[in-house]
């Protein structure tokens, strides 16, 4: 985790506000250790599940699971940001969108 | 001296609920043995097992209840969970499951709440497929609306009326029909009144509201059950915990009627037991499980069982129930493993035999518009028309459920749209307006095919044991021509709907989670539909059949063997509420008649 800080500190300091999508991608995403690392973050972000990393990264970097994961998944579950991403729609057995909402036509993204 | 109960009850879920509520009515004594546990008796247990749901990595019906060793619960075959290889299966994978716990299978339902053709209680006869029941729909349609009444059905008789149900005149369900949700109206647009053919006979279809178990509007003089919320061994709720029952009492929009509806709004049968246990007159033992039938001649004379002190250890103390009448429901399979392990085997060897489930062929694609995905009960709607018809001498016919929940079932979804755009490199704004265009577009169907009673589909006792020691059920099961023929015509059908309807097609047997089938060159995706009958089927005669209408049993004058598994056949409905509705009659009949020698 603290190099990939340190990665987007690079990225900030070389590349320009408009540029920074291309810098992500040359020094972060394209980057075999990082790369991988930095996907699975954004998954997590996404979902709150962690996915597993490939048998080579984890050779290679370790892989820590950690023992908590069902208690941080019970936290991150109805934060994931894919929930947020489009109108509407919501996590499963939270933020219910009350009774009959689901015959409105849905707000477009 | 140990009490000698009016009824003993094996299973604390649906059909156990309501013949213990009946009984007490009746002013019986009555003592239900429940294997699992009763965590879903305080709401408070119950917000636990949604915290539970929200931890688990795979969101099966099973997820939010933890699993219990000593009285183990089938997982999706496949996963890697404890569950997923409880059954020792022979064939293909069977892919349902059950819940053992006080509540049962309610506990995950969807809720449909269907009633069964009339021409489904006699496709022998009519159409040479499957076994005619020993009743008909006639028999039992007063029990329907006992059922619907228990339940708390929310649907409008003037949708329901069709393929031959019929319904007594000024007679409408307890609560108004769930609103359509969004893509049901769109669907209909699109879809109302055009026409398929099935063997050669032409049907006419139309997007169907579905009834269900779920709180609603309701009507004159029906007061929807919200929460449960008991006191230890279900006694009568304190003030605070009443506070409970005040939710629940209509639906919010979870979209999480499977696994768990977090408030209830959603029928489960504890709903059924709190109320028997409110009248008085009912023992529940949770945590004890039935581990022997006794019989000595015509007659069961006790049940022994294992009373563990906790999920975590195997450590129990063995019981003997005593009785005039008995009764198991412990669900199909459960109750054929307790039968088999008792030495319960009726001479024609049927015990186990004719197990089913409706094999679901999955269909999911992209609406050319948003529609509304995620929102909403998991399902609103359905097509019916294909469920009944001369076709059905040819191949299975099947109803149309249609999803709310977008790609949920078919590819995991948005967790899988999520590892696909991240693996295709997008992230930022333009991972962002990726969800925002496919979420709220996505559309699937299931296609609930009908699976005739085969002799060769079976439980049995299998050699491996659970935690205290009882033998795992073994299943044998696989797909027959009748079954596969009908998966080829729903998919021709499914892809008229998808054409007419302009949804873009993205069935994948690669992306679909489901178990995959070869048929005619084709490859389908289809999962489990948490359904089960057969195992031991009513019938007209001890020499085919395991009990009489009444869930009698042929062989012992003072045993029943209720729910799903005395289905001859289920048609295409959906199996609870006619379940339902046979606990109400074995109830009435078991009052009148606790013996009967034959």
């Amino acid at each position: 985790m603290p190099e990939l800080l340190s990665a987007w500190g690079t990225v900030e300091a070389r590349y320009p506000p408009g540029l920074r999508e291309k810098g992500l991608r040359e020094l972060i995403l394209s980057e075999q250790r990082l790369g991988p690392f930095a996907r699975a973050l954004l998954q997590l972000w996404y979902t709150g599940v962690w996915p597993p990393m490939s048998a080579a990264w984890s050779l290679e970097n370790g892989n820590h699971r950690d023992a908590e994961e069902g208690s941080l998944l019970a936290i991150g579950y109805p934060q994931g940001l894919v929930w947020r991403a489009a109108v509407g729609i919501h996590p499963q057995a939270v933020r219910p969108t009350g009774f009959g909402s689901w015959a409105l036509a849905p707000e477009e993204g | 001296m140990e009490e000698i109960f009016d009824v003993v009850i094996v299973g604390a879920g649906i059909t156990g609920a309501i013949i213990a509520a009946e009984a007490a009515d009746a002013d019986l004594s009555v003592l239900v043995l429940e294997a699992g546990t009763d965590q879903a008796r305080t709401f408070a247990g119950y917000r636990e097992q949604l915290r539970t749901f929200y931890g688990a990595p795979f969101k099966t019906p099973e997820a939010p209840y933890a699993y219990n060793p000593n009285a183990p619960e089938p997982d999706i075959p496949g996963l890697p969970t404890p569950g997923a290889d409880y059954f020792v299966e022979k064939g293909i994978p069977f892919g349902s499951t059950y819940a053992r716990a006080a509540g049962g299978t309610t506990l995950h339902w969807l809720g449909t709440c269907l009633r069964m053709l009339p021409e489904d209680f006699d496709t022998r006869s009519r159409f040479e497929r499957g076994l005619d029941w020993p009743l008909g729909y006639d028999d039992l349609e007063p029990d329907y609306r006992r059922a619907e009444l228990e339940i708390g059905v929310s649907a409008d008789v003037a949708d329901q009326k069709h393929l031959g149900v019929e319904f007594p005149p000024g007679y409408d369900y307890p609560m108004e029909r769930i609103p359509p949700s969004y893509l049901d109206e769109w669907l209909g647009t699109s879809l109302n009144g055009m026409t398929v053919e099935l063997g050669g006979e032409s049907l006419e279809l139309l997007v169907r509201n579905t009834p269900v178990g779920r709180n609603s509007t309701p009507r004159a003089g029906y007061k929807p059950v919200g929460a449960v919320d008991h006191g230890e061994g279900f006694a009568p709720p304190t003030v605070g915990q009443a506070l409970a029952r005040d939710l629940g009492e209509r639906c919010q929009g979870n979209s999480a009627c499977v696994p768990i509806c977090p408030v209830q709004a959603k029928y489960n049968a504890m709903k059924t037991l709190t109320r028997a246990a409110d009248r008085g007159g009912v023992t529940i033992v949770t945590q004890a499980v039935a581990s022997r039938v006794l019989t000595s001649g015509r007659k069961v004379t006790g049940i022994e069982y294992l009373r563990y002190e906790s999920p975590g250890s195997p450590q129990a103390e063995k019981h003997l129930a005593r009785g005039r009448a008995y009764v198991l429901a412990c669900h199909a399979v459960e109750n054929v493993k307790l039968m088999l392990v008792s030495g319960l085997q009726a001479k024609n060897g049927l015990v186990g035999a004719y197990l089913q489930d409706h094999p679901v062929l999955l269909r999911w694609g992209l609406a050319p518009k948003q529609v509304g995905a995620y929102r909403g009960p998991l399902s609103t709607a359905g097509i019916e028309d294909m469920r009944g018809g001369r076709f059905r001498a040819r191949h299975a016919p099947f109803r149309v459920e249609l999803g709310n929940d977008g790609w949920l079932w078919p590819t995991g979804a948005p967790d899988s749209n999520v590892a696909e755009a991240v693996a295709e490199g997008q992230f930022g704004s333009a991972l962002r307006a990726t969800m925002r265009d496919q979420l709220g577009r996505q559309l699937r169907m299931g296609f609930l095919i009908e699976q005739p009673p085969d002799v060769q589909n079976r439980i049995g006792l299998a050699s491996r044991r659970d935690a205290l020691g009882l033998p795992r059920p073994a299943l044998t099961y696989n797909l027959d021509a009748y079954v596969l023929d009908g998966m080829t015509a729903a998919t021709g059908v499914a892809k008229k709907l998808f054409a007419r309807a302009g949804i873009e097609d993205h069935t994948d047997p690669v992306k679909g989670l489901g178990f995959k089938q070869q048929w005619g060159g084709q490859t389908f995706v289809w999962a489990g539909a948490g359904h089960f009958a057969g195992g031991h089927c009513m019938g007209a005669s001890a020499g085919d059949s395991i009990v009489d209408s009444e869930q009698r049993s042929w062989d012992h004058d003072n045993l029943f063997v209720a729910g799903p598994g005395s289905m001859p056949t289920m048609g295409t409905a959906n199996p609870t509420l006619t379940v339902a509705a046979l606990a109400f009659r074995t109830a009435r009949n078991l009052i009148a008649e606790p013996e009967r020698a034959r």
